[in-house]
């Protein structure tokens, strides 16, 4: 066990480092384009840039700005002896605050959202799952999976549009105009814990109820395979009673391996919710780095961050498998 | 052959399947096809008309307030008008609302940044010589002053000598964050010698950063500057230069102290010169934007918030004992933009002041439920535009220019891009009415005029001087990519404008570009980069503003290229005209002569096509007093005389 | 695009009693009765396809699509009543802005007066050849990386297995907007609808590689196999001859429920960053549009998350019922 997690850790380094490469290459495949895009302000500033001198100028202060002085060997050098330290660098616009500051701020509440929709995907999930399963094929199983296939058919930011729509247009002084309809300005949890929750609330159930499907159509197959094994007929021929059977001897068994879909939707937090975190004015991590590749390219900034995912990403997978191992006996790992 | 073999099995084993998808896909269809049936009356056409109906009850509402363009200005903060005082039990709050404000597209130094609400942000922290005080007439009499005393002693005939008193004891912001950062720049005395910087670094074609300063040109008429003694400046100009007097009340004219600038070596050992200090040199930009003006910075967090909160100490215009500003400070956020938020957070009062985005029919159907808000429409001075390289095929020759302009359907932007609420737009646009060509001019002008007769004529035209120009095809246009109503309008511009009015038979390309790259492309002498462009520019105040740099041979935004002798001597003689009058008709003069009304075939005439400027439109609960309201960015100032009134109904309720 | 159009078309294949046919309407008779969901969601695909049919070759001025999307020229329109950029006016004169839905335009019309049915349908078709484009890509070198890395195990093995890791790291939405910003092949020019779609699959390609992969582990071990190897097959023969043709099923499903995907992600794509994408007319680009003046007209915003969310089901419907009936051990993954 021991000597498995020591070989994971070494292969996670090396998968973070092709992620640190493959970013760094990303962004420097086009990078006179993004440079020249920059110095376009400079160009049409009103000295308007009329000798080569002057176009130089303004290119050489967009790389300097960018970070894109020196050849590419010694950029990635840098970049990779920076990131050994865990250096992210510096923003290269707005306030050029370190990286990992500005990614420590706008993690928080994307962490929150992210964690707040998975408790309402298996709080919604649970139960439905095991209901469905048991009640296999009878009217209320074909509803209930009816309506999670029509969750997984709609995608949640077309959901919250019209959520949206709704609440600000048709439910105005109501409760759904409050609790599902846009908030004014953000407050963080510290802040305003109520104010928090009711920001985060419709962003919240809209992304669980998306992901509840999935977890509920993973967990009801899970169920079917477990009810029939041999275990659970003895439990119910010891006539047991039908909660006991169901959730001591079944839904534990089933639950293990609806872990790794939740392993998956923690490492997605990020760009998950990058829509959700745009229409319902919430300023998380997917909101600033779709800004800073898009509005003005920040390299910096998308490095760190796509790094910095990477690497929780890859260290909750191997939580999980760790978990699995653990919960699961059958499982060994070698 | 086994390898064979096994690829049969497989499609013998999944026959039936297969069939079974051929077999609904033919039945599938054959209904589909059947389903369409019937055909249209309603055919495709052009718009142009000018009659009344088709227009929604709301929008016609719309139009028939009076706008701030109007003889009697709704109710702006005007400072020549009285404004109301806050009691001293109604002060405090911060005022929020949805706004731009948010979003910075280049950079954070006051001279360098081109971006409209960046240099509104700053006007409200940084303070200028003089300041407009009316949006009405931005003329001299209008222009009042903010740092200054009073207004310059102007020495010579034409003056060409400026004598500056500032008033005294002006402070520079003073927290606790300023003071560990700038130690001796927290609550230092603001003089002349930073009056003498902030123009000086403007004018200094030596640094690197030097095509960043947006106002250069300006600044560049500027012979020399001398302190008489620390509260008293002599400027001298090159020249007679009438519109001087504004450049010192322009929107990036405010001054800097010299601490906040990053003079450590940038590039080849010069020094880097930027309030946008190089990365990983502390402080950071924001935390460099400390000036003398009513609110301090405290956070602007791309995209999502600005806040400015007081300044105690501010010197308050000419009278400190008021005790502005009134607010706490102010709010801007910006996100997730559309009607439907924006209205249901107005209606919560979680925002003060609200704007529509799109239609502004909410903002009147929302009037007519609750009487009381105060509804305030203002034309903005920005507009939409295309601009031509002349020195490229086909532009190069006047008939395609023209055919070009007078197949522009403006009133299909207005409707199209603006809901019915924008303005057609001239080379000068209706929100500076002082400058622009009398409405009704304009709207008799061919491209213009909307009666039947006459767009059926200008259509004619387009197409016979299209055709006369050998039917060339149209290169590459270039359509900006924010605000994204221009990307959105693209599509119906290429089919109506080109393809149906002027009879373009190759269909032209087009992209979406990032405002930076056509900044780019438009310098360039290829062809290829923005040979034609559709976008939009912040818009100006003084005459001088909206054509010198755009049309003067080598000017700085030239990016056409255009040289015509006979268009550099009206723009020269305007910047030697002190006589307002004058200068007024030689201001007409010149934008008939851009139109190509004085000579079409002019090689400064349609160089630039002018579409439609925004005709904003914005509410306010009535608890918010002195609301300002103008038609060009860069006047947050006047946030200072903005205060809540507790006693008002409608405070109840607001949230915190 | 609603659900009472689709409905009769099965009602219809059941009604034909056309004796040629017969076997195959049995067969669909089966299927639905069977799989009536997976059915429903047929239903939706072909009715997406039958309207892209008859689009005229292309978008004028849009560069958006290719004559020949899939090497075959389309035929005469017939789900197109008008182009998607005709422009309509009122007898004012005026742009005929947010018309409500009439027996010219079904759907209504939208801001700049143009006809939502006829965006509606051009949009299927920038979704559909988006989505089969981007599954080409990810199942060809999906596959083709999953059977090589399989078959040969190992180090090689090893090294697919932690650049697929390293991919999958990459938040996809992220991943798919710094391609499509950057434009890897376009230097300074606007991505083409291929290169966004392209990026699409590549994002999807360690998914299919996983799948794959999965696959090949277990075949490779069979005893045919053992068997092939053993009378002196060469490895590219034992790929192709009878590793190939096992996984076939699993890249059908793939296939069926991943358009499914693309087409949603290429939704949420134009919605958060349309400025990055090729002008033209897509779903996405319909709800960001009308996300701005969502409170006065929803109408062409409604339309379009219909469309999308109506497409998404089917494939994922569709997709579901052939992963049961093809390829039941998918099921547990």
């Amino acid at each position: 066990m021991q000597q498995y997690i020591i070989r994971r850790i070494l292969l996670n380094f090396l998968v973070l480092f092709l992620v640190a490469t493959m970013v760094f290459a990303a962004l420097r495949v086009d990078s006179d384009t993004v440079v020249s895009r920059r110095a376009g302000i400079c160009f049409s500033g009103g000295g308007g840039a009329d000798s080569e001198q002057q176009i130089e100028d303004c290119k050489a202060i967009a790389r300097t700005e960018l970070g894109l002085n020196g050849s590419i060997p010694t950029q990635y050098k840098d970049f990779l002896f920076d990131l050994a330290q865990l250096d992210l660098g510096y923003s290269s616009v707005g306030n050029k605050d370190p990286i990992i500051d500005e990614i420590k701020e706008r993690a928080g509440p994307s962490i929150e959202l992210g964690l707040l929709q998975i408790f309402v995907a298996l709080v919604i999930a649970l139960p439905i799952g095991v209901i469905s399963a048991v009640k296999q094929d009878s009217p209320v199983d074909y509803l209930l999976r009816f309506i999670s296939i029509l969750f997984l058919g709609v995608p949640v930011f077309v959901l919250a549009v019209m959520v949206i729509l709704l609440s600000s247009r048709y439910g105005e002084g109501t409760f759904f105009a409050d609790w599902f309809g846009p908030q004014g300005s953000y407050s963080s949890l510290s802040d305003n814990p109520f104010d928090n929750l009711k920001i985060m609330f419709a962003p919240a159930l809209l992304g669980g109820l998306g992901t509840g499907a999935i977890i509920m159509r993973f967990l009801r197959s899970q169920m079917l395979e477990v009810l029939r094994q041999d275990y659970v007929r003895t439990a119910w021929a010891k006539g047991l009673k039908e909660r006991v059977v169901v959730i001591r001897h079944a839904l534990k068994n089933a639950l293990i391996p609806v872990l790794t879909i939740v392993g998956i939707l923690l490492g997605s937090i990020v760009s998950g919710n990058v829509i959700l975190e745009f229409i319902y004015r919430i300023p998380g991590i997917g909101q600033y780095v779709v800004f800073n590749i898009v509005q003005t390219p920040n390299f910096p900034a998308v490095q760190g961050v796509v790094i910095v995912v990477a690497m929780v990403l890859v260290f909750v997978n191997l939580i999980i498998d760790i978990a699995y191992g653990w919960l699961d006996p059958r499982i060994r790992y070698s | 052959m086994s390898d064979s073999k096994y690829w049969d099995k497989f499609w013998k084993q999944r026959v039936s399947r297969r069939r079974l998808m051929s077999g609904t896909l033919t039945v599938g269809g054959g209904l589909a096809a059947a389903g369409v049936v019937g055909c249209s009356s309603d055919e495709p056409g052009g718009t142009g008309g000018n009659g009344d109906s088709g227009q929604s009850a709301a929008l016609q509402k719309f139009l028939n307030y009076p706008d701030g363009t109007d003889a009697e200005p709704l109710d702006f903060v005007d400072a020549r008008r009285p404004f109301t005082p806050a009691p001293t039990d109604s002060r405090g709050g911060t005022l929020t609302y949805i706004g731009f404000d948010p979003v910075v597209l280049d950079r954070y130094d006051p001279h360098q940044t081109q971006f409209g609400p960046m240099y509104s942000n700053q006007s409200a922290i940084f303070s200028k010589l003089y300041m407009y005080g009316s949006h009405d007439q931005p003329t001299w009499e209008n222009i009042i002053p903010d740092i200054a005393e009073s207004a310059p002693e102007m020495i010579g005939d034409p003056p060409t000598e400026y004598v500056i008193k500032i008033r005294r004891g002006i402070k520079f912001h003073d927290t606790d964050k300023i003071r560990s950062n700038f130690p001796d720049l927290a609550g230092r005395e603001l003089t002349v010698d930073d009056i003498i910087f902030s123009f000086d670094r403007q004018r200094n074609a030596d640094s690197p950063q030097w095509p960043y300063y947006y106002r250069s040109s300006q600044y560049s008429t500027i012979d020399r500057m001398e302190k008489v003694d620390d509260y008293t400046l002599r400027i001298t100009t090159l020249g007679p230069v009438a519109p001087f007097f504004h450049f010192l009340a322009d929107t990036n004219a405010m001054i800097i102290p010299r601490e906040i600038v990053d003079m450590e070596p940038g590039l080849d050992e010069r020094p880097w010169d930027s309030v946008d200090a190089l990365a990983g040199r502390e402080p950071g930009p924001g935390d460099r934007m400390i000036g003398t003006g009513p609110f301090i910075w405290t956070d602007l967090k791309f995209g999502i918030e600005f806040h400015a909160v007081k300044n105690p100490e501010w010197f308050g215009w000419e009278d400190k004992s008021l005790g502005r500003p009134y607010l706490d400070g102010y709010r801007a956020t910006g996100q997730g933009l559309n009607d439907a938020t924006v209205e249901s957070l107005f209606s919560r009062k979680e925002i003060d002041t609200a704007g529509f985005i799109d239609n502004p029919s909410w903002i009147v159907n929302f009037k007519d439920q609750h009487p009381e808000v105060e509804f305030q429409r203002a034309a903005t001075s920005g507009w939409l535009n295309s601009r031509l390289k002349v020195f490229c095929k086909p532009f190069d020759d006047w008939r395609v220019r023209r055919a070009l302009h007078l197949a522009a359907d403006r009133s299909q932007v207005v409707q199209i891009v603006g809901s019915g609420a924008w303005n057609v737009a001239g080379p000068i646009t209706k929100a500076i009415s002082y400058w622009a060509l009398p409405e009704d001019e304009l709207m008799a002008l061919p491209g213009y005029r909307t009666d039947k007769a006459g767009r059926d004529a200008d259509l004619q035209e387009a197409r016979q001087l299209y055709e006369a120009a050998g039917k060339p095809d149209i290169p590459q246009i270039w359509f900006a990519d924010v605000p994204d109503y221009i990307r959105r309008y693209a599509p119906t511009y290429i089919e109506t404008t080109l393809k149906k009015n002027l009879g373009v038979e190759e269909a032209p390309k087009f992209q979406t570009v990032p405002y930076q790259r056509i900044a780019e492309g438009l310098l360039k002498d290829d062809c290829d980069l923005a040979g034609m462009t559709w976008g939009f520019d912040n818009g100006w105040i003084d005459l001088d503003d909206w054509f010198y740099p755009y049309y003067k041979t080598g000017g700085p935004k030239n990016s056409f290229r255009v040289s015509d002798p006979a268009l550099d001597t009206l723009l020269d003689n305007q910047r030697k005209e002190f006589d307002p009058e004058a200068r007024l008709q030689l201001g007409y003069e010149i934008q008939r002569y851009a139109l190509g009304e004085t000579n079409k075939e002019a090689p400064g005439a349609n160089c630039r096509i002018d579409y439609a400027s925004p005709g904003g439109g914005s509410i306010a609960w009535p608890y918010v007093k002195n609301r300002t309201g103008w038609p060009w960015f860069g006047n947050n100032y006047w946030t200072a005389q903005v205060w809540f009134d507790q006693s008002d109904d409608s405070y109840q309720g607001r949230a915190s | 695009m609603d659900d009472v159009q689709a409905i009769p078309v099965e009602a219809a294949a059941h009604a034909e009693p056309t004796g040629k046919r017969g076997g195959v309407l049995r067969a669909v008779w089966k299927f639905s009765k069977a799989k009536p969901l997976g059915a429903f969601g047929f239903v939706i695909i072909f009715f997406l396809f039958a309207m892209t049919l008859g689009m005229p070759k292309a978008e004028f001025g849009a560069p958006a699509l290719p004559d020949r999307p899939f090497g075959f020229e389309l035929g005469e329109p017939f789900m197109q009543r008008y182009g998607a950029e005709d422009l309509f006016v009122t007898e004012g004169g005026f742009v005929a802005q947010y018309e409500s839905p009439s027996a010219e335009h079904w759907l209504g019309t939208d801001k700049s007066g143009r006809d939502i049915w006829a965006r509606i349908v051009n949009g299927a078709r920038r979704s559909l050849f988006v989505g089969i484009w981007a599954l080409i890509v990810a199942t060809i070198l999906g596959s083709g990386i999953g059977v090589i890395s399989g078959y040969f195990g190992s180090w090689l093995d090893i090294i697919f297995q932690r650049f697929m890791d390293a991919l999958q790291s990459f938040p996809p939405l992220i991943a798919l907007i710094l391609i499509v910003t950057i434009n890897p092949l376009g230097s300074g020019e606007q991505a083409s609808l291929l290169m966004a779609a392209c990026a699409l699959g590549f994002v999807g390609v360690p998914s299919v590689q996983r799948i794959t992969r999965g696959v090949v582990l277990s075949t490779r071990e069979q005893q045919y196999v053992e068997a092939a190897r053993v009378i002196g097959a060469s490895d590219v023969r034992i790929m192709w001859g009878y590793i190939l043709p096992n996984i076939m099923a699993s890249i059908i499903v793939v296939f069926s429920t991943g358009i499914g995907v693309v087409i949603l992600a290429e939704a949420a794509l134009s919605f958060i960053v349309p400025d990055k994408l090729p002008t033209g007319t897509s779903w996405g680009f319909m709800l960001s549009e009308s996300y701005s003046s969502l409170g006065d007209a929803p109408w062409p915003g409604v339309w379009s998350a219909a469309a999308i969310s109506l497409a998404v089901l089917g494939f994922n419907l569709a997709g579901d019922a052939l992963r049961d009936v093809l390829d039941p051990r998918l099921r547990a993954r």
